[in-house]
């Protein structure tokens, strides 16, 4: 069976939670952010390359994640984002919210239902 | 031949001139632009850059569509204090302009009737001059060049600092009832517009960077 790409509504869903979680693992950058994903889903939960930079300015205003400037090796300025204390609460609120949903279809496709 | 330095530079001014992204948020476009470039080169070796480049320039999208994006994901701060801002302007015109017992206590909108009833045309003239900057932030709102909001935020500061400092003397003053809330609320609006301007013209500036990796 061919993997299906997960539909638009979706991957802005679920933007949120997995910008969180990628950044659980450290201090990244939007392109790096973006890589990951696509590797993690197999290419089924595909972000445009300009999708992607809106989110990560909407999250930090909404004070979830923090950016700073850096410069790399190649002389680029690059924009690094961590998780703060209060991305660290919503990633914990978000995980239960996506497990409940998750948790209910499980059940609803179970054995002899679907 | 192909110059990728050019062509990103080329991307990067259509970008500005287009679209009402800030330097920074094309900034951090330009990192993607060329890493995604840099990792076309490296998936397929036989790729020449020209072609790279149109595929990460492609996968990023028109500038249009990117502010469009940007615009979704939320009112900047600045736009949220202008609005705050106007939104005060906007009431201190029906708010008492002077204390009581002043010989006019009505608000800013009976001053500009009794003007216009009387065509008092010196008064309207002086009151447009006064409230042009305000009206100028407006302008703001599409703006690409920070040199007229760095002059308008200045004449604003200026305005709402000697607003204030106007009201404080009338409050100390023995011999002055004081100003009215409209007053008050009127200086409260050129603040905020002041700030929205200062933050405005700070979203314009390049980052410093922090430290290096």
């Amino acid at each position: 069976m061919s993997a299906k790409k997960a539909s638009k509504d979706l991957v802005a869903a679920s933007s949120r939670p997995m910008v969180l979680s990628i950044l659980t693992g450290g201090e990244n950058y939007g392109y790096e952010i973006l890589k990951q994903v696509r590797v993690l889903s197999g290419g089924q939960v595909q972000w445009s390359d300009g999708m992607l930079y809106p989110v990560l300015h909407r999250l930090e205003r909404e004070g979830l994640i923090k950016g700073r400037w850096v410069l790399t090796d190649a002389g680029r300025r690059r924009k690094y984002y961590r998780l703060t204390s209060k991305g660290k609460g919503q990633l914990a609120s978000d995980k239960e919210s996506w497990r409940a949903v998750h948790g209910t279809l499980e059940l609803l496709w179970g054995p002899g239902r679907v | 031949m192909f110059d990728l330095d050019k062509a990103v530079s080329d991307w990067r001014q259509r970008v500005e001139r287009t679209s009402s992204l800030s330097p920074r948020e094309v900034d951090e476009l330009e990192d993607h632009l060329r890493a995604r470039v840099d990792l076309e080169m490296e998936l397929d070796q036989a790729l020449i850059p020209e072609r790279a480049f149109r595929i990460a320039r492609e996968g990023l999208g028109k500038p249009a569509t990117m502010s469009r994006e940007f615009a979704k994901a939320g009112m900047p701060r600045w736009r949220r204090l202008l609005a705050a801002g106007w939104a005060m302007y906007g009431v201190s015109f029906f708010l008492p302009l002077a204390g009581e017992g002043r010989m006019f206590a009505g608000s800013t909108a009976d001053l500009i009737w009794q003007s216009i009833k009387i065509q008092d045309v010196a008064g309207l003239a002086l009151f447009t001059l006064l409230n042009a900057p305000m009206f100028l932030t407006l302008l703001t709102l599409r703006s690409t060049r920070p040199k007229g909001v760095r002059w308008l935020r200045g004449i604003l500061a200026t305005m709402a600092v000697g607003v204030t400092c106007l009201g404080i003397g009338h409050i100390v003053s023995p011999w002055s009832p004081g100003m009215g809330t409209g007053y008050w609320v009127y200086a409260a609006s050129l603040t905020c517009a002041a700030a929205a301007m200062w933050m405005r013209v700070g979203r314009w500036a390049s980052p410093r960077p922090l430290a290096t990796i």
